[in-house]
């Protein structure tokens, strides 16, 4: 099927009526915006309804890497600049994705923390909401930083990434880490060795350490041009350290 | 690395606003271009610590632009002995705030580097650098990039029909995401119709366009009115600053001509000189 994206006019208004909507967004549907083609605009790229329709989760199981994966093969070849665009993204958590999105952020009982919730979850909220919190968007971000690290699969990169909440804030909201691809992969490369044996650079202060160890190296080279085995040497020096 | 103006780095950093050196600058000029399918970065250097300059022609050093954009994650890091490069990049790779940070930096260790203008306080030398320290910084660049900033900023206006204007009259409407140029039903056919004329469009363009564009700016102009979340608004803005144009610095109609590139050499051109196409 065609990727269809919300019209702006109509991501105000449903941001504006999620109190009077509370109850479509608890247990409803959103079929009527689709059945107006007046409320959403038809791109040209394909996106594969199928996988899209796969991606779930249970209460004890948020299948966070397989659904990555999903999303991003689901989403073909789409550009991060439509990426960046949340009417995409919203359209699809008030549709497609509707079911996913309550399994995943269960809709608080209590209206005012419902709002918040289905503000956070269903919308694309300040800086960070469409790689962090939209849940939809969320998944495609994370896949497609992990599909640029060199030498691990999507799927060894996403196990990295995703294990550790705070590794992942570390890594993703600091610029000089997400941005440049050889700083990227050789930080999801120690991971993945430490995943696979002990985990202990997941271990909160270590990767913390190790992060700062990296700030300051950064300080005073410019780590972005130098090559991945001159930052994998700085890096291991800061794991040594943080031993 | 960011660029910090009170950061002291261990070794010597020719930096605007530093006192490392006591004379010599590095400045880039950095210019962006979009077409259907690419982004065109152009990147010129200036360099006039003569000691720099010979670590590059030795291969020692090299220039550096690393090219950011923290909204879709990208950064590309451009490196080049020669003082002019351009590169080009997929349109779909950046959206939003795009950084430019332009380094001089050292691509193998130089054992013994010497310059008279080296402030004192860092000893006689000679000093010595490795691989990926900086010789050189200027001050990051910022650029907005959207389709919509590359278009004819009259992109971001709508002709709409008017049922209770007068003929003669139009009104121009601030309050949608797009501009409304508000006329009579009669004069909006007339308009659609000359749009389709390549000269009528240039008189188009001088006299309705014109005037809606300068009260635009004016508008972003006064303190007093408040267009945020407006893509007109934000549009005009960032198109302005990717032209270098500051809008507390002239006057409307001046920022006009600039936003729309000088249309009066359209009407010379076409109308004037009759120039057919």
């Amino acid at each position: 099927m065609k990727a269809r994206f919300f019209k702006a006019v109509k991501v105000q208004e449903l941001l504006a009526a999620v109190g009077e909507n509370l109850e479509l967004y608890r247990a409803g549907n959103f079929d009527f915006l689709v059945n107006d083609p007046a409320n959403y605009f038809e791109t040209d790229f394909e996106i594969n309804a199928d996988k899209l329709s796969r991606i779930d989760c249970g209460k004890d199981n948020l299948k966070e890497v397989e659904n990555c994966i999903l999303m991003y093969e689901a989403m073909g070849k789409i550009s991060h600049y439509l990426a960046r665009d949340e009417r995409l993204w919203i359209y699809l958590t008030h549709t497609l994705l509707l079911s996913y999105v309550r399994n995943r952020w269960p809709i608080p009982d209590d209206d005012e923390k419902a709002i918040k919730y289905i503000r956070n979850h269903f919308f694309c909220i300040g800086a960070r909401g469409i790689e962090r919190d939209n849940a939809s968007s969320r998944l495609w971000w994370m896949a497609s930083l992990c599909n640029r690290t060199d030498g691990l699969s999507l799927e060894e990169a996403l196990a990295c990434l995703l294990f550790q909440s705070d590794v992942r804030a570390n890594i993703v909201e600091r610029p000089t880490t997400s941005q440049n691809i050889r700083i990227f992969s050789a930080i999801l490369k120690k991971l993945y060795e430490s995943y696979k044996v002990d985990k202990k650079l997941f271990e909160r202060d270590r990767f913390r350490s190790v992060m700062k160890w990296l700030n300051l190296a950064g300080g005073v080279k410019l780590l972005g041009a130098l090559p991945e085995i001159k930052i994998m040497n700085i890096l291991e020096e800061g794991i040594e350290k943080a031993n | 690395m960011k660029f910090d103006k009170y950061k002291a780095f261990p070794y010597p950093v020719l930096r605007p606003e530093s006192d490392d050196y006591k004379d010599g600058e590095f400045q880039a000029s950095v210019e962006f271009a979009i077409d259907k399918d690419t982004i065109k970065v152009s990147i010129g250097y200036a360099l006039s610590a003569e000691e720099i300059t010979n670590e590059i022609l030795k291969g020692n050093a090299e220039y550096v632009c690393m090219i950011s954009c923290r909204d879709t994650y990208f950064q590309q890091v451009i490196s080049t002995p020669e003082k002019k490069i351009e590169a080009d990049f997929d349109i779909g790779a950046m959206r939003g705030e795009v950084k430019v940070n332009p380094y001089v930096v050292v691509k193998k260790a130089i054992t013994s580097f010497i310059a008279p203008d080296i402030n004192p306080e860092f000893g006689s030398g000679p000093f010595q650098f490795v691989e990926g320290d900086v010789l050189a910084q200027d001050e990051a660049q910022v650029f907005y990039i959207d389709r919509d900033l590359f278009k004819p900023i009259t992109s971001v206006f709508d002709l709409v029909k008017k049922d209770d204007l007068s003929d003669g009259l139009w009104t121009v409407g601030f309050e949608e995401d797009h501009i409304q140029i508000e006329v009579s039903p009669k004069m909006k056919e007339a308009i659609d119709a000359a749009r389709n004329d390549h000269k009528k469009r240039v008189v188009l363009l001088n006299s309705i366009y014109f005037a809606a564009v300068m009260q635009a700016v004016q508008n972003l102009k006064d303190p007093n009115e408040n267009f945020e979340g407006k893509k007109w608004a934000e549009v005009i803005r960032r198109q302005a600053h990717n032209k270098g144009i500051n809008l507390e610095g002239h006057d409307a109609y001046y920022i006009a001509e600039l936003l729309m590139q000088q249309p009066i050499k359209l009407l010379d051109a076409y109308v004037f000189k009759g120039v057919d196409l």
